[in-house]
């Protein structure tokens, strides 16, 4: 194969072409990027995994350094495919069980730790208005109370509630607001990289 | 019809072609807009510049390309700060996709400050299983990279002979988007307590403000914008190099079709506004 990247530009330019096509409508030249994307990554994903993983991990452990004791997780996972068979799926749950309680017991503490613990400290603030930062953590407070009465069922959204919650609606719109602003800027910036792939790496109308 | 209903019922294709003229034409004709920076990239860029050189570092190059666009240009930004820097700087990547992405920019970069694999930076490659590998490299780099991307083995490298783990690097930047932040989060700064900054898709960049808030962060990059203000600040080096500032030019872009977004939203309201109006008016 010819190592030009001018060629492999073209390639490249020829399957974005491709896939913003579907824009204009479905299209079979939209069908061979989107074919051709699927294949590759699966083929991709197959090979990396066996390079990156079962190679070193468990061949190369066993034949060249002779650590015998990892045949044990390869028969695990050679377990894991007897779900394909109606008589002895069962064998399957031991590895699945092994694998849920190892990943539970790491997972849960620190995700506990990491989301809540920690967030909940963090609206532990100093409040007041003598200063912005005071004021702007007395915001972070209301909003974060308001936010947790908007979800609170066990009471009647009426009154005092009533009316906290709707602020607490407020807040949470807010917050999507943001999110969908930014989700906006990223789709345009995806767009744009390819803009500067055709115009300037293929083209070379731009720097 | 009225000219509203015409509005409301134009052609979406119409729609993409604007767009689509609106990020061609300021690539064309640049309008050179300033991009202003924001703490939580500047506190990014302060803590590598207050590292002495030769610190080891970890980048964690884990976009793959759907997200280069956003993650590249930051990803490059950062690396050519701590090669400037000239810190120590190992290269990993935990996105199946982003292996070759990772290897072309981390090797790209380093021509650029003349660095040297294996004494100035040292690439690791892919593994699979994110958060066991980042829980693994609490306890010994060497556990789930033996060799590196080149099959040469970690305790061979002259720069990895005293970093064993993450208490041995000065902090974690990781580069990505989806749940792989998350994971940095929970399995490195929870568990080994390293310090950490993320560079996110624009998409994430929302969720990741409370870890900024609470200090489980010392700082953000979200999306182009984020990759924009990096560039600013390292505006220096892309002119001595005589660099492309791609994020800036992108931002620049960006710009232009946010206020075709916000022209044709408003419009598309008052449209529905305006026939919503007539029709009570009518009945």
């Amino acid at each position: 194969m010819d190592s030009n990247p001018w060629i492999w530009n073209t390639i490249a330019a020829f399957f974005t072409i491709g896939t913003f096509s579907f824009l204009y409508k479905d299209n079979p030249l939209y069908k061979i990027a989107e074919s051709v994307v699927v294949g590759i990554a699966a083929g991709y994903f197959a090979v990396l995994l066996f390079w990156t993983s079962l190679r070193p991990k468990f061949w190369d452990m066993i034949v060249y350094e002779h650590k015998y004791w990892y045949v044990i997780p390869g028969l695990l996972g050679i377990m894991m495919y007897f779900r394909f068979s109606r008589k002895w799926g069962w064998l399957s749950r031991y590895p699945l069980a092994l694998y849920i309680g190892i990943g539970s017991g790491i997972a849960i503490p620190l995700m506990l730790q990491t989301f809540v613990l920690r967030q909940l400290e963090a609206t532990m603030l100093p409040i007041g208005f003598a200063s912005f930062e005071g004021f702007s953590n007395l915001l972070v407070v209301l909003m974060v109370l308001a936010g947790l009465i908007y979800f609170f069922f066990s009471m009647e959204h009426k009154g005092v509630v009533g009316k906290t919650a709707t602020f607490g609606i407020w807040v949470i719109m807010i917050g999507f607001g943001a999110s969908f602003g930014y989700t906006v800027m990223a789709r345009v910036s995806l767009l744009i990289g390819r803009i500067q792939f055709l115009l300037g790496t293929w083209l070379h109308l731009v720097d | 019809m009225s000219i509203w209903e015409k509005l409301l019922q134009i052609d979406r294709r119409i729609i993409y072609l604007l767009v689509f003229l609106a990020a061609i034409i300021p690539f064309l004709f640049p309008a050179g807009l300033e991009v202003n920076t924001t703490r939580e990239v500047q506190s990014i860029y302060d803590f590598i510049e207050n590292l002495a050189p030769g610190t080891p570092i970890l980048l964690a190059a884990d976009y793959d390309p759907q997200t280069q666009a956003e993650n590249g240009p930051q990803a490059q930004a950062v690396l050519r700060h701590m090669f400037k820097k000239d810190l120590r700087v190992v290269i990993m990547t935990l996105s199946q996709d982003g292996a070759a992405l990772a290897e072309m920019f981390s090797n790209s970069v380093a021509r650029e400050y003349q660095k040297r694999r294996w004494e100035d930076y040292t690439y690791l490659g892919y593994k699979p299983y994110p958060s066991i590998i980042i829980l693994s490299l609490g306890q010994d780099f060497r556990i789930s990279y033996p060799r590196d991307y080149y099959n040469r083995k970690l305790d061979d490298i002259p720069m990895m002979q005293d970093i064993r783990n993450l208490d041995d690097v000065a902090a974690v930047i990781e580069i990505g988007g989806g749940n792989v932040c998350h994971m940095w989060l929970t399995y490195a700064h929870e568990r080994y307590k390293v310090p950490l900054a993320l560079g996110v898709t624009a998409v994430s960049g929302p969720q990741y403000y409370p870890f900024l808030q609470s200090g489980q962060l010392f700082g953000l990059l979200g999306g182009l914008k984020g990759a924009a203000e990096y560039e600013t600040l390292m505006d220096g080096e892309y002119t001595r190099l005589d660099l492309p500032r791609k994020a800036i030019q992108g931002m620049n872009v960006q710009n232009f079709v946010h206020v075709l977004i916000v022209i044709l939203t408003v419009v598309g309201n008052v449209a529905f506004f305006a026939i919503r109006r007539r029709e009570r008016r009518a009945s």
